[in-house]
């Protein structure tokens, strides 16, 4: 994909690659979640100080105008060096935002981070009202946003975080999912057929960037197993002059190498107005599918120090799982990437 | 399906468009009608007439220089007559003259053997065939050990050549050949020879194949006299000559076609079998069909990189080790959707045409052999492109 990058594209990859190792990591990564938080600070500023969030809002509204392809090389990174900040929710909600007819007030305090806003909507329809009180269910973010993006009504709204009735998921790589039961007023900040049409590009965005995310962990693991077996020696051989072994990893290779392109080519779509939601759904299942590959065998080629968890693989194992897990995993996605393409018939 | 699929993920401009649009036209006006669906081998003799249409139309070698005959055109270009050839159910012309020697002489070969061989391919008079492979010398090709011996200004060959496709219909070889015995590496000592296969000295035996037509041949060479002027290339260059083969050639054989017209085979197929019902069936169907797509993406991304400085080495053994995996499970899909006659030696009717499943199952396994085969693609990936080490001694 590099190849096919535009000047400014290459440089943001630059910076995203520089911030993104500076800030994150695996060991980072692992000391936040032993210290039960959901958040990263510190990397969350300074990836507000890049002035990412409005990447994809329209420069009239206060955004940089910039498309999906540009979204790609930042959460590639983000994925890389697990970077635990709500950039997917945050650009993907403001995106939302900024494709409003008449943008909500919140936009502006998204924009200067210092509003998180996390999305808690369910393509399968987790998010319902009964009897008067709001059920729903949020996958990351669940104590770090002081709001969440819901659909009740046929409107879309923003609930504030309540401080009570929230039960708690604590996920392996220490992001917190939760479901909510609120009875609190929403502000509704969309209605319609426009909330409707939003809300389900919203979950494709999001499905597409937890890919997207999924697919920089499994290179970052994928490095990780390829200087393992130049290093570690048995047999009076580097591990990796097996061919067994050889054959294993290039497979891998050429799984991420398609997965690469079908993501980087749906950004593409996406700008030029073409992408088509199957397409999404495909490629999130097979990002899913090709994450349990490599994580299986990364995990393998390292042996014993592989299943301890002071190895960083086994982060990113536990960070892979979470991103599978949330915006549809590799079953769901494929269901209704089967769904999508049924013909008549 | 809400796209497209055999045009999807196109990089077609206005100019690709109208140039689709006019190959789309010709070719329904211009093929012959009894070429086209057919589920068995087109062998060489009946295809000749339709390379001829296709060469007077001026696009019988789109890749060639136009100083050759050809078109000079990119390989989107390419792609698009590929494309829309296949979408005909037509067949394609063979590739061991238009696609593998023809750009070799043009690139290695003299003045004097351009002029003599160029046009008979272009034409397709002269039906060509690839002299690699041996008993003992597959994978290992450098190996090999058919034997020439310069006398004066012949070369004389002895030995044998195996699994050569059309090799029973072939005017001419294009041979890699033992010049060096001594040499160190051994693929120091190979030469390429052109070798007419109407010499005395030559015994050819067709070999039937798993799918049970007979595309291959074997050859054997006693005391065959080649002329001086037959060598291409300089004497013991044939390993470097051989390797300029390579290259566009991968986006034709590598074309996703296969599996994107069994799966639709598969759906219709099913349909009428009862395992549509099955959820095993669909389940595996979306996978494949996922898989497609992402291998669709990478098909077209590597196109656009093909032929660029940044075109990364691995594109060649990722086609191959992706498009001919997929390509046999979809195979091994469209099996499943026959139900109880899913080893019938019989067509099936469809709408779409005749299928004989077990033959395109067979037929398939040629992917992961031919021209390099899995575990070779494998190896170039692990040393050249992860950089893995080779076995210390």
């Amino acid at each position: 994909m590099d190849e096919l990058l535009t000047d400014e594209q290459r440089q943001l990859r630059e910076s995203a690659t520089k911030l993104c190792a500076d800030r994150g990591g695996a060991r980072r990564a692992r000391a936040l979640r032993d210290a039960g938080q959901d958040i990263d600070t510190d990397a969350w500023r300074a990836v507000v100080e890049a002035g990412w969030l409005g990447m994809m809002v329209p420069e009239a509204r206060g955004g940089l105008g910039l498309g999906v392809v540009e979204f790609y090389i930042v959460l590639e990174q983000v994925g890389w060096q697990v970077l635990m900040t709500p950039l997917l929710e945050t650009v993907a909600t403001a995106w939302l935002f900024g494709a409003l007819r008449k943008p909500p007030q919140a936009l502006a305090a998204l924009l200067d981070g210092e509003r998180i806003i996390a999305p808690a909507l369910d393509a399968d329809g987790w998010t319902f009202r009964r009897g008067g009180s709001l059920l729903t269910r949020v996958p990351v973010f669940a104590t770090a946003a002081h709001d969440f993006l819901v659909e009740a009504d046929n409107a879309l709204c923003l609930l504030a975080h309540p401080q009570r009735g929230l039960t708690l998921t604590v996920n392996v790589d220490g992001s917190r999912a939760a479901r909510i039961t609120s009875n609190d007023a929403a502000t509704v900040i969309a209605r319609g057929t426009e909330a409707t049409a939003l809300t389900g590009k919203l979950g494709d965005l999001l499905a597409l960037g937890s890919a997207i995310e999924l697919l920089g962990v499994c290179e970052s693991a994928m490095a990780l197993a390829l200087e393992h077996v130049k290093t570690r020696r048995q047999f009076g051989q580097p591990l990796g002059s097996f061919q067994a072994l050889q054959h294993r990893l290039a497979d891998n290779f050429v799984d991420l190498e398609l997965n690469r392109s079908l993501l980087y080519r749906i950004c593409v779509e996406w700008d030029r107005g073409a992408v088509v939601p199957a397409m999404i759904a495909g490629a999130k299942a097979r990002a899913v599918r090709v994450a349990v590959e490599i994580m299986r065998n990364a995990l393998q080629l390292h042996g014993a120090i592989g299943y301890t968890d002071e190895h960083d693989i086994g982060i990113l194992w536990k960070h892979a799982l979470a991103l599978s897990a949330r915006y549809g995993n590799e079953l769901t996605q494929a269901a209704r990437f089967a769904r999508l393409t049924a013909e008549e018939g | 399906m809400p796209w497209d699929i055999a045009s999807l993920f196109s990089d077609d401009t206005e100019d690709d468009q109208r140039f689709r649009a006019e190959v789309r036209d010709w070719v329904a006006a211009n093929v012959p009608r009894e070429l086209c669906h057919r589920r068995e081998r087109i062998q060489p003799p009946e295809l000749k007439p339709w390379h001829r249409k296709l060469f007077e139309r001026g696009w019988i070698a789109p890749h060639w220089p136009k100083e050759y005959g050809g078109m000079g055109a990119s390989l989107t270009q390419q792609i698009i007559l590929f494309e829309e050839i296949v979408r005909a159910g037509a067949p394609t012309p063979y590739p061991h003259g238009l696609n593998f020697i023809g750009p070799i002489i043009i690139a290695a070969g003299t003045e004097e053997q351009k002029k003599r061989f160029l046009p008979g391919i272009l034409a397709g008079e002269a039906t060509w065939c690839q002299g690699y492979s041996e008993t003992g010398a597959g994978s290992d090709l450098a190996s090999l050990q058919t034997r020439a011996v310069r006398e004066g200004d012949h070369f004389v060959v002895n030995g044998h050549k195996m699994w050569t496709t059309n090799g029973h219909y072939a005017d001419w070889m294009f041979a890699l050949v033992r010049t060096d015995p001594e040499a160190r590496p051994r693929h120091a000592g190979i030469t390429m020879l052109l070798i007419d296969m109407h010499s005395p000295g030559i015994t050819v035996r067709p070999i039937q194949t798993l799918k049970g037509d007979a595309e291959f041949a074997e050859e054997f060479f006693d005391d065959v006299r080649v002329p001086r002027e037959n060598m291409l290339g300089g004497l013991n260059q044939g390993w470097r000559i051989a390797g300029m083969v390579l290259g566009g050639e991968r986006f034709t054989t590598g074309h996703p076609r296969y599996a994107l017209i069994y799966l639709q085979q598969a759906r219709e197929l099913a349909k009428r079998s009862g395992a549509w019902d099955d959820a095993g069936f669909r389940e595996r169907l979306t996978t494949l069909e996922i898989d497609l797509l992402a291998f669709l993406a990478y098909y077209r991304h590597a196109a656009k990189l093909h032929g660029t400085k940044t075109a990364p080495l691995s594109i060649a053994p990722v086609i191959k080790i992706a498009g001919g995996t997929l390509a046999q499970r979809s195979a091994d899909l469209l099996v499943q959707a026959a139900g109880e006659i899913g080893a019938s030696a019989d067509d099936t009717p469809l709408i779409s045409g005749a299928v004989n499943v077990a033959a395109e199952l067979f037929e398939m396994r040629r992917l992961s052999v031919g021209s390099g085969t899995t575990e070779i693609n494998r190896n170039i990936i692990s040393k050249r492109v992860l950089g893995l080490p080779d076995a210390e001694r």
